[in-house]
């Protein structure tokens, strides 16, 4: 009887044990979850471990500082002071927003470009509802209004110049932009591992406890199910650009908001196109550039720029760059 | 036969006790493994901002249902359907943005004139983020 006794004893002993290791467990193997409205959007950042708060705000500083410098909306921003006055001192920020644009539209031969705001204008993006802009206009913005280098230059005492009639939007690179600086501050203030999503636009970086691998969804716009996924346990960004959230309705007919340089009209080539990088900035201003390029042209430039991209097209069809297949998984069978 | 089982097991009550926790543990560690892999109860955070600050609501288990909330421009319809996806149904905002960002299972929406959000809270076996 006795013996009975002690290994009852043994047995809730052990019980406890477990029970205690499994909350240990959950407790270092859970995030802290943060979302926020900034920028226009939701930005959400997890972190391990899970008490890192102080990380984790100070990371959201980043997305404030950015988004006071480069918002299209906000009157007092950098940004907006540029296109309404047309020229602008820029501070630290906002010079480093600029010279980013500037390296991503000469480096995608100017597919990337946030001087056709102008056209996005013509369209009736920042309205309430769209307009079919006449051919001659289209040609005539295109030609005398857009070139973001062209556009957009600085004089001797280091004055960002806006050329008249342009306007500038660099929605295609803050988010980017915000989310190095945010993941540098997080880095610094001793966060182990995390991830930074802005809507979509993602970098994470640092070994998860439990060991497992970082796995990002690519949405399949056509059902919302998956499209594909990225598992991975080395840090990456990832975008996606699509033309499937920010549109124009007109006249029956959908138009995205990327514009083709050759034409000034919206590109029709994919419904959406995941690219990977290295750091977030090329990330975002890619996925863009590489959605306004025609097929074969983006295959071509994403082979010669080691860009690993993820194509849906419009017809629904699958494609991946060479050597995409090391970082895309369980892709929808066509 | 059985009587030297028996004799067997009344000369050794310890195997007896240790084929019951053995079997007892293995009983254990199945439901543990099956309860792992059901879906998990999906539960979502809605969060109000507005003029007297953010205001949050938690919602769990929804299916075939709708929600309106007050957003800053006017009602604000959140809806899930019958595999617990979420997605705004309608809005008062002029961009329609939100309406536009369809179904999700695992990514946040948000209706950013209306100043209202809708974020699925994470479980350890969801993704961690989705690209789109």
């Amino acid at each position: 009887m006795k013996k009975v006794f002690g290994y009852l004893g043994l047995i809730i002993a052990l019980a406890v044990l477990l029970l205690v290791r499994q909350k240990q467990h959950l407790q270092v193997s859970k995030p802290l979850v943060e979302s926020r409205m900034l920028m226009d959007t939701i930005i959400t950042i997890r972190a391990y471990p899970i008490n890192s708060y102080e990380a984790v705000n100070a990371g959201f500083g980043a997305f404030v500082d950015v988004e006071k410098n480069a918002s299209f909306y906000q009157s007092e921003s950098q940004l907006a002071s540029l296109n309404r006055f047309r020229k602008v001192m820029p501070d630290e920020t906002f010079l480093q927003i600029i010279e980013a644009a500037k390296k991503y539209h000469r480096l995608s031969e100017g597919y990337f470009d946030p001087s056709f705001a102008v056209l996005q204008l013509a369209y009736g993006f920042y309205g309430d509802a769209g307009k079919l802009p006449a051919a001659s206009e289209i040609e005539k913005l295109l030609s005398d209004n857009c070139g973001f280098d062209r556009m957009l230059t600085f004089d001797d005492q280091g004055l960002a110049i806006l050329a008249t009639g342009s306007l500038v939007d660099f929605g295609g690179i803050a988010g980017g932009i915000a989310i190095e600086k945010a993941a540098a501050i997080m880095r610094a203030a001793g966060c182990s591992a995390f991830l930074i999503d802005d809507a979509g636009d993602i970098w994470f970086e640092g070994k998860k406890p439990d060991g497992s691998p970082w796995k990002i969804a690519v949405r399949d716009p056509r059902d919302n199910g998956v499209l594909a996924m990225i598992e991975s346990h080395e840090p990456l960004a990832v975008s996606t650009s699509g033309d499937y959230e920010r549109f124009v309705v007109i006249d029956g007919k959908k138009y995205g908001h990327i514009m083709c340089p050759k034409t000034g009209r919206p590109v029709e080539f994919y419904s959406s196109v995941t690219v990977i990088a290295s750091n977030p900035v090329a990330a975002d201003a890619l996925s863009t550039a590489v959605f306004a390029m025609p097929p074969d042209f983006a295959q071509e430039w994403c082979k010669q720029n080691t860009v690993p991209a993820l194509f849906l097209t419009a017809d629904g069809k699958i494609m991946l760059t060479p050597g995409a297949d090391k970082y895309f998984s369980r892709i929808k069978p066509q | 036969m059985n009587e030297a089982r028996l004799k067997l097991f009344n000369g050794c009550p310890d195997l007896v006790f240790f084929a019951i926790l053995i079997f007892a543990s293995l009983v254990a560690w199945s439901i543990h493994s099956i309860s792992e892999k059901l879906p998990a109860n999906r539960s979502f955070i809605i969060k109000i901002i507005g003029e007297n600050g953010e205001h949050r609501q938690e919602v769990a288990n929804k299916r075939n249902e709708k929600l309106a909330v007050s957003g800053k421009l006017g009602q604000v319809t959140i809806e899930w359907d019958n595999n617990g996806r979420v997605r705004i149904a309608s809005s008062s905002c002029p961009c329609q943005t939100c309406v536009n960002m369809g179904w999700s299972s695992y990514s946040s929406l948000i209706c950013v004139p209306g100043g209202v959000m809708v974020e699925p809270q994470a479980t350890e076996d969801t993704i961690d983020a989705v690209t789109r």
